[in-house]
Parts: structure tokens; C-alpha cells; sequence
């Protein structure tokens, strides 16, 4: 009889301590630690009563101020009443661009998708810019243009108001987001269902309405829904036009709480706590929504015959174009006029235009430290991004370890946490332990804050692509000899380089913009050009703020156009 | 042939620099299935998209039961929900955000159908289709013969002038291809339709039509009852897109009592053809032999006159056999009896019936 072969003693023991386990557990806490730590902790110091610094002491005073202050519980109001009307106004005018796009014969179609692309990488806190220059009060360009009419005697617009600050979001990349993600959502429709109500007997706009909505309704709400996670997390827009009419929303508040002196982390991390639980419907349902096979997209062959507009062909055109360009051309062209005038919006003194603003900054320290804290990070925050990234992608999606769901779990976590909140949970993690300590105030806080921030987006792009790989070219590598770490350097990260360097130009791009994520955790002496921006615009120097907005579309908005000159398919969808 | 339903003259269309439709004219009788054949690309789908209004023609006429519809010439081009046509799509683009029976009932909302007029059509379009226990359904929640029925019922309901099915079988299954097949004639006989059917699937095709228009590269090859396409192709397209064909090398050798005598290139012997609908070339000439391998007859013994073979193998396949003979230097597929299977290796003789034969060019 043959021998039986017993299986090897000790297979579980070995595997224990392979390597890949090894880095598992590493990368498994390291990304615990980054986004799953500082979270925790401000739930944990919501509940101390204890002086800065001072050891946690338990008491509920924070969450009392928090639920009973009108200037703390009125600010998620704010957030949400926000949220609602830049939704309201944004969604359906989205939904029809992109079907337009999509689906019709609309000319130049190709030209006004890639001005909604530049749309989307125009820094929103630039785009402001654009529009305070428009619709100031005392010295918008509009509101001056108004009132030589002769019945008009006072400024109609306010951009420091509620609706102003719903424009400037509309203007900055509300719109376009939602384009960009419509897009390609209704060019996956199969054209047979139009065509079916069509030839049934109903007409273009009945068949929008009545057949192409409604079939689409789950994909449209997921999208909605992740719009308006997006738009809680906004920062900037309310931090320069809220605070000049004493409006707040929580991110604004939790920021002026912790930024003021003495600071109050109590209530700060009861408020944020606050918001973070009105996030988690949200987040949970635009889960179940995306979980959820969505059925009108057919696999297979699909015929995509566009709808011919027949004699609206010019009106949508036209309309569609000037959409666009009051949300790329319009604010550019005063930040760019704002940058070369001595006093914005005065023509008629003898000397209107300058260059001094730029020679000024240029020759400015601070500013010039500021570049450099610029490129150091968001380079940093590219290169280290996408290593951390690439290894989570690959745990969730390549292993069987038990624990990779946690892991995709963490990695989805920075989609729901308001960068602001990071900035706090990151201030608790590196000022309340020594042994972090050393690092705050250096660029390494900032880097990981962006890393964390866009840990969502580059983790599943990276993800996509690695399930589209066959196991074969990897199990191919290991059979003919190679260790996994070998297989996984030498053919997956190769065979997967666009898109590590995609999502690395990605990660640069957001860093090199990002406010909300460093506001909290920069110092004076790590202070980016964004930061710097928004300190310019809150003290109201705009032609200076002008200036730094230049570089900073140079560093997103370029960099965007650059790699996708160089064949880099940049944007939120693959 | 019945009064003219549709007629069709001169569509013309180019997608770029390719013809897509090269002057495509015919027209359909009232109650007829008119089916439009040919490979993928052929310009099947885009002739009936055009009828249906879903695609524009650079050029041509479409006339419905008198009316013009579409003329380049005039300027006419009638948007689909105006024609009154019914369609059945390939996809069978059912609404999925509605239930069976509103998808069915859309049509007829559209056209402002009173509330108890809509139940009641809509009730007996799903009892034509034998769905009417599925009324209430969400309407992906079928399988995919039953999305094929509701498909059906949605564009019969409001009674169009033409039915237009795109592929409308070639997503399902074999078995439930086939049982579709029968209903469909059935429904069609019952209701007197007029069809206009595309696909690619011959067979489809023969089983269903009154007439066939098989289409190549944009033209119309041949028209014409499905009979007279498989027995009396006009082109060799035709003759090799419908069915199989054996085909040997050969040469006229004499014009003999109204037929023709064929001496084969590359096997021994030579074979008699009796008068066709296809002219003889002359004595001399270089031609192609061909013949349907069904009609060859396997002889092992006698077989007088027939071509001496040797079979080389057999695929027994259930109700007969694929016999691979060589006959000279060709190598011949014939049909055989299932009884076939144990010939392998032996000498037989092929027996060609001359009215079998045709000649064509070589």
C-alpha cells in the first residue's frame, strides 16, 4: 500500500509569519491608525470636561453645550439647509446636461465634456474668488453693471449671504461633479428603451420623462446621495462668505472652535460628532443604493443611438455653453483681472492695472515657503498614497484573510469623515501623545491628512482594475518560481502602472488644493498655498489672493490638463 | 400579392465613407411576413430602424397603407411615435421601473385611452401572450421569455399597422427559441399581422416568412419565397448563406436534350444536369458543381452512374450521420442515414439526381 502523505506540521504556524501576513498586519494598522484612530478618539474626547492637555476627566457638558447652544446645534441646520438648496437647484440642471450630453446629437460634445471636466478641477475657493469680484456688494462687477440702470438704486446681489454662498457652490464644482458622474451613467442606458416609447408614441421629452427618469431613478438618488456626502464635507466656501453675516455651518464652526484662543476641543469634538452622525443615513443608504444590481444597464451589447434634437439642436447648445462657461470661463476671468488691478473693481483711478501684486508676492517669503510646503506635500502625499493604496487595494481584493473586510471598511471610512474632522481627530492624535508629538508642526501631519482624504477614491480605482487582472497572471508568476512579493513588485504593480500613476496625479492634484483636511493640523511655518489663499481672502486682499489662486489652478487644474495631454484618463470614474 | 402595406423605394445611407444601404426598394402586403436576412452589417437592422423611424436615410421613399412617411425628396420624415408602428426589440427594452401590465398600458396612455378601456385591452394583450397571471409583476423580474412576451403584448396592444421585430428571439435559449417560433406564426395566422422580421438565423427565417429579402453589404441579393431562395438561389451568397452546398470543379462537356454533361477537374467521372432555373454557359467553359448534401444518396452497392468514393469518416450525430467522403481529390460532407455509422473506411458510390445540379461559375 502506498505511504500516506501527512499534511505538513505546522502549515498554519508558517503561514502565521509569511511575509504577505506580515505586511497585512502592518498595512491593516497603519491604515487603523490613520482613519479609524483619529475618529475614535473625537467621539472619546466629546465626553472629557478636562482643560487642554489636561487627562481625560468624564462629564457631558460638551454634548449639552453642543444640543442646547442655538450656535451649535443651529450650525448642522445651517449645513443641511445648505445642502438642500444647492441640491435642489444643482441635481435637475445636471440631470438634463448630462442626459444632453449622453444621449443627444448636441454639437461639440466632446468640447463642452471637457470644460465640465475643467469645471471640476477648478479649485472651488478660486472660483469664489471669481465671484466675490462679481457679486460683492460694494464692488462687484455685477452689481456695479446693475445699478447704471437708472431704477436700480441699491446692489441687488449679496454674495455674502445664504444664497450667495449656494451659488458659489453651484459655481464652483456642484454642477460639475454631478456631470461627470450622470455622464457616463446615461450613456449606459440601452437606447432601446427610449426607442421602445418612441415608437409606442410618445415624443423625446415625454420619453425623458415618463421612461428614462424614472427607469434610472435608483442610480440618480445614489448619485444625489453621494452629492450631498460631498457637500457636508464642504469647508471653504462657508469659511470665506459665512462668517462676514455671522452664518456657521458645523464645519466652519468646528474649525472656529478649535482655532480660537484658548481653544475648546470639548465642544468642537461634540459638535463633529454631531455631524458625523447626520452623515451616516446618508452614507448608509448610498451604500445600499450602489450595493443594489442596478438594472437599467444592461451588459452585453448595447446599441447607442443618440436622440436627434432635431431644430432645439442650437437653443440646448447654447444653453448647455453658456452653463459651462459661467462655471469655468466667468470666475477665471476676474480672478485673472482682480490679480493685474491695483484696487478690484475701481477703472477709473489713473492707474487701474499693475503687476505689482505679483512682483510682491513673488519676492514674499512666506509665500515662497508656502510653494514649497505646496509641492512637498501634495508630492509627498501622491508618492505615499499610492503605495499605502495599491497594498489595501490588493489585501481587500486578492486575499483571504478574515480581516480584509475590515480593512475595506477603514478604506471607505475618509469618503464619510469631513476632512475638518480628520484635521481634529489627527490634532488629538499628534498634540495629546508624546510620542507623536515631534511630528506635529512638520509636513508629515499634512501629508498623511491628504493621504487620509483621498484614501476612498484612490483605494477603489486601484481596486476596479486589479479585479478586471486574471488571477492567472499572477498564479503564472508564482508557479514558475517567484514569491508573492516578487509577483506582486514585478508583474501586478507593473502591469497596473497607469493607473498608479493616475491615481498618484489624482492625489497630487486634491492635495495641492485641499483645505478642509490641512486647515487644523498646518502651522504657520507649513502653511500651502491654498491655506494661504483662504487666509488672503478672509482678511479681504483679494488682488494677493488673486495671485496665489493662479498658482494653485497651475498646481490642480494643470496638473489635470498635463496628465491628460500624456494620456491619463484623470477623473472620479474609470 | 394583397394590397400594399408598405413600400419602400431607394433607401440610401452611408455611415462615414461605408454604404450602409444601397438602394433598397420593396413593398409588403397586408398580412405578410416579410423577413430581412443577412449576416451582421448587412444593413438588416438599419433598413428596419429606418421603417421604424428610429434612424434617417440619406435618400429614398417609405410609404404606410398610401402616406408618405419619409421622402428625402419632400422633406418628409414622420418622427416614430407618429407612425403608428408597433416594435419588438432585440433587448426587448422592457421599462424596468414598471410593472408588466403598465408597460403594456403606456402605449395606450400615449394615445389617451380612458381608464377601463386601458384594463380591459391591456388584460386581453396579456391573455394573447398567456402572461395574464403575471400582471402585477415587476417587470425584471421575468425570465427572459416572458420580457419576450410582454415585448410582444406592448406592441400589439394598441393594434399598429406593422409589427417590426429586431432579432426578437436571438436572446433566448434553444429550446425556447424554437416553442417562440410556433407562437409566433400562430399569434401572426391568428391575427392576420403583418410582420417585417430581422435576423441573421436562416432558418428563423425559412420557417417564418412569406417572403425573404436577403441582404449583403447594404443590397438585397435576392427576394422572394423562402422555397424559392434555398432551391433556386440567384448568387452564390445566397446559395451559401442558406444551407450547406457541396460543391466540386468541373468543366461543360456537352449540351445534351435540354441538359448539360459536366466532366469533374479533380475526381474521375463525369455527371448529368438536368435543366434548372439557371442558364448553362457554354461547352467548354470552366464551372462549379453544386448540389444540397441532403440530396445525395449514399449507394453501397450499384449505384449506377454515380461517382465512386471512399468515406473516410463519420459523425454519428442522433437522427443521421455527417459522412466526410473522398471522391478523387475532393473531400465531400454528405448527409447520411443514422445507419451510415459503421461505413467508415468503406467503398461506396454517390448518387448526384441531375435535377439536383446546378452550374455556376467557376
Amino acid at each position: 500500500m502506498a505511504e500516506i502523505a501527512l499534511p505538513p506540521l505546522g502549515g498554519r504556524v508558517r503561514r502565521m509569519f509569511e511575509f504577505r501576513t506580515v505586511l497585512f498586519a502592518v498595512v491593516l494598522l497603519v491604515t487603523l491608525f490613520l482613519v479609524l484612530y483619529p475618529v475614535l478618539l473625537i467621539v472619546f474626547y466629546s465626553f472629557s470636561v478636562a482643560e487642554t492637555g489636561a487627562d481625560f476627566v468624564f462629564g457631558l457638558d460638551a454634548w449639552k453645550r453642543a444640543l442646547s447652544e442655538p450656535a451649535m446645534f443651529g450650525t448642522i441646520v445651517n449645513t443641511i439647509k445648505l445642502l438642500v438648496a444647492i441640491n435642489v437647484i444643482s441635481f435637475p440642471v445636471a440631470v438634463i446636461v448630462s442626459w444632453v450630453l449622453a444621449r443627444t446629437d448636441i454639437p461639440w460634445r466632446n468640447g463642452l465634456e471637457f470644460m465640465f471636466w475643467i469645471s471640476f478641477f477648478l479649485p472651488s475657493l478660486s472660483v469664489t474668488l471669481g465671484w466675490i469680484m462679481c457679486l460683492d456688494p460694494e464692488y462687484g462687477l455685477l452689481n456695479k453693471l446693475v445699478m447704471l440702470l437708472p431704477f436700480v438704486e441699491e446692489a441687488p446681489f449679496n454674495i455674502y449671504s445664504f444664497w450667495g454662498i449656494v451659488w458659489a457652490h453651484i459655481g464652483a464644482n456642484s454642477i460639475a461633479v454631478k456631470v461627470m458622474l450622470l455622464t457616463p451613467t446615461f450613456r449606459n442606458i440601452d437606447s432601446s428603451l427610449e426607442e421602445a416609447s418612441r415608437v409606442a408614441g410618445a415624443g423625446r421629452l415625454g420619453t425623458l420623462a415618463r421612461i428614462v427618469v424614472p427607469a434610472m431613478m435608483p442610480a440618480l438618488i445614489a448619485i444625489l446621495l453621494m452629492a450631498m456626502i460631498r457637500a457636508m464635507q464642504s469647508f471653504e466656501i462657508e469659511m470665506v462668505l459665512g462668517p462676514p453675516f455671522q452664518f456657521y455651518v458645523y464645519s466652519t464652526k468646528v474649525y472656529a472652535l478649535i482655532a480660537q484662543e484658548p481653544p475648546e476641543f470639548g465642544p468642537a469634538s461634540a459638535l463633529a460628532t454631531l455631524g458625523l452622525a447626520a452623515i451616516l443615513p446618508l452614507i448608509f443608504a448610498q451604500r445600499w443604493l450602489a450595493m443594489r444590481r442596478q438594472y437599467t444597464t444592461l451588459t452585453g451589447k448595447l446599441q447607442t443611438q443618440p436622440v436627434r434634437l432635431g431644430p432645439w439642436r442650437t437653443p440646448v447648445f447654447l444653453g448647455v455653453l453658456t452653463v459651462v462657461l459661467v462655471l469655468t470661463i466667468l470666475p477665471l476671468v476676474f480672478v485673472g483681472l482682480a490679480s493685474t488691478m491695483n484696487l478690484f473693481g475701481f477703472f477709473n483711478i489713473p492707474d487701474p492695472y499693475t503687476l505689482d501684486h505679483w512682483v510682491a508676492l513673488l519676492n514674499d517669503e512666506t509665500f515662497l515657503q508656502a510653494v514649497g510646503n505646496t509641492l512637498a506635500m501634495a508630492g509627498g502625499a501622491g508618492i505615499f498614497s499610492v503605495v499605502l493604496f495599491s497594498l489595501v487595494a490588493y489585501f481587500t481584493v486578492r486575499t483571504t484573510f478574515r480581516a480584509r473586510a475590515l480593512l475595506d471598511f477603514v478604506s471607505w471610512l475618509p469618503f464619510a469623515v469631513p476632512g475638518i474632522l480628520f484635521g481634529v481627530g489627527l490634532l488629538f492624535v499628534f498634540l495629546e501623545s508624546p510620542l507623536f508629538r515631534p511630528l506635529y508642526g512638520t509636513m508629515w501631519l499634512l501629508i498623511l491628512a491628504t493621504v487620509i482624504s483621498s484614501m476612498t477614491l484612490g483605494t477603489q480605482i486601484i481596486k476596479s482594475n486589479m479585479m478586471q487582472l486574471g488571477h492567472e497572471l499572477e498564479e503564472a508568476s508564482r508557479v514558475t518560481g517567484a514569491t508573492w512579493w516578487r509577483t506582486f513588485t514585478r508583474v501586478v504593480l507593473p502591469i497596473l502602472m497607469p493607473v498608479l500613476l493616475l491615481v498618484g496625479v489624482m492625489n497630487f492634484i486634491s492635495a495641492a488644493r485641499d483645505i478642509a483636511s490641512v486647515a487644523l493640523v498646518a502651522t504657520a511655518e507649513t502653511k500651502t498655498l491654498a491655506l494661504l489663499q483662504l487666509d488672503y481672502m478672509v482678511e479681504g486682499r483679494y488682488e494677493t489672493a488673486a495671485v496665489t489662486s493662479f498658482i494653485v489652478i497651475i498646481l490642480s487644474t494643470g496638473i489635470a490638463l498635463l496628465a491628460r495631454a500624456l494620456g491619463l484618463r484623470v477623473g472620479i470614474r474609470n | 400579392m394583397p394590397e400594399p402595406i408598405i413600400e419602400i423605394r431607394g433607401l440610401s445611407k452611408s455611415f462615414g465613407s461605408v454604404r450602409a444601404l444601397e438602394d433598397i426598394g420593396f413593398s409588403i402586403g397586408k398580412g405578410e411576413v416579410f423577413t430581412l436576412l443577412g449576416p451582421s452589417g448587412c444593413g438588416k437592422s438599419t433598413t428596419l430602424r429606418i421603417i421604424a423611424g428610429l434612424e434617417d436615410a440619406e435618400a429614398g421613399e417609405i410609404r404606410l397603407a398610401g402616406n408618405t412617411i419619409f421622402s428625402s425628396e419632400r422633406h418628409i420624415n414622420l418622427p416614430p411615435e407618429k407612425r403608428n408602428m408597433g416594435m419588438v426589440f432585440q433587448s426587448y427594452a422592457i421599462w424596468p421601473h414598471m410593472t408588466v401590465a403598465a408597460n403594456v398600458a403606456y402605449p395606450l396612455k400615449l394615445r389617451g385611452v380612458s381608464g377601463a378601456d386601458i384594463r380591459d385591452r391591456v388584460a386581453r394583450a396579456l391573455k394573447l401572450v398567456d402572461l395574464e397571471a403575471q400582471a402585477d409583476r415587476d417587470a425584471p423580474k421575468l425570465s427572459g421569455g416572458q420580457q419576450q412576451r410582454v415585448a410582444l403584448a406592448r406592441a400589439l396592444v394598441y393594434e399598429p399597422e406593422v409589427l417590426l421585430l429586431d432579432e426578437p428571439l436571438s436572446n433566448l435559449d434553444v429550446k425556447l427559441r424554437e416553442q417562440m417560433r410556433f407562437e409566433l406564426k400562430l399569434l401572426q395566422e391568428r391575427l392576420g399581422l403583418t410582420l417585417i422580421y430581422v435576423t441573421h438565423d436562416q432558418s428563423e427565417a425559412l420557417s417564418l416568412s412569406d417572403r425573404i429579402a436577403l441582404m449583403n453589404f447594404g443590397r438585397i441579393e435576392q427576394l422572394g419565397p423562402p422555397r424559392d431562395l434555398y432551391e433556386n438561389p440567384a448568387t452564390e451568397f445566397v446559395r451559401d448563406f442558406l444551407g450547406k452546398t457541396i460543391t466540386l470543379a468541373g468543366r461543360v462537356a456537352a449540351l445534351e436534350n435540354g441538359g448539360a454533361r459536366v466532366e469533374l477537374a479533380r475526381a474521375p467521372g463525369s455527371l448529368a444536369c438536368a435543366a434548372g432555373a439557371r442558364a448553362f454557359p457554354a461547352a467548354g467553359t470552366d464551372v462549379m458543381v453544386a448540389i444540397r448534401p441532403e440530396k445525395v444518396r449514399i449507394a453501397v452497392e450499384g449505384g449506377n452512374g454515380g461517382l465512386p468514393g471512399r468515406i473516410e469518416t463519420v459523425l454519428y450525430q442522433g437522427e443521421r450521420t455527417e459522412c466526410l467522403v473522398r471522391v478523387g481529390e475532393e473531400l465531400l460532407t454528405i448527409y447520411g442515414p443514422p445507419e451510415a455509422a459503421g461505413l467508415r473506411g468503406r467503398d461506396v458510390t454517390l448518387v448526384l439526381p441531375a435535377e439536383a445540379i446546378s452550374l455556376w461559375p467557376r
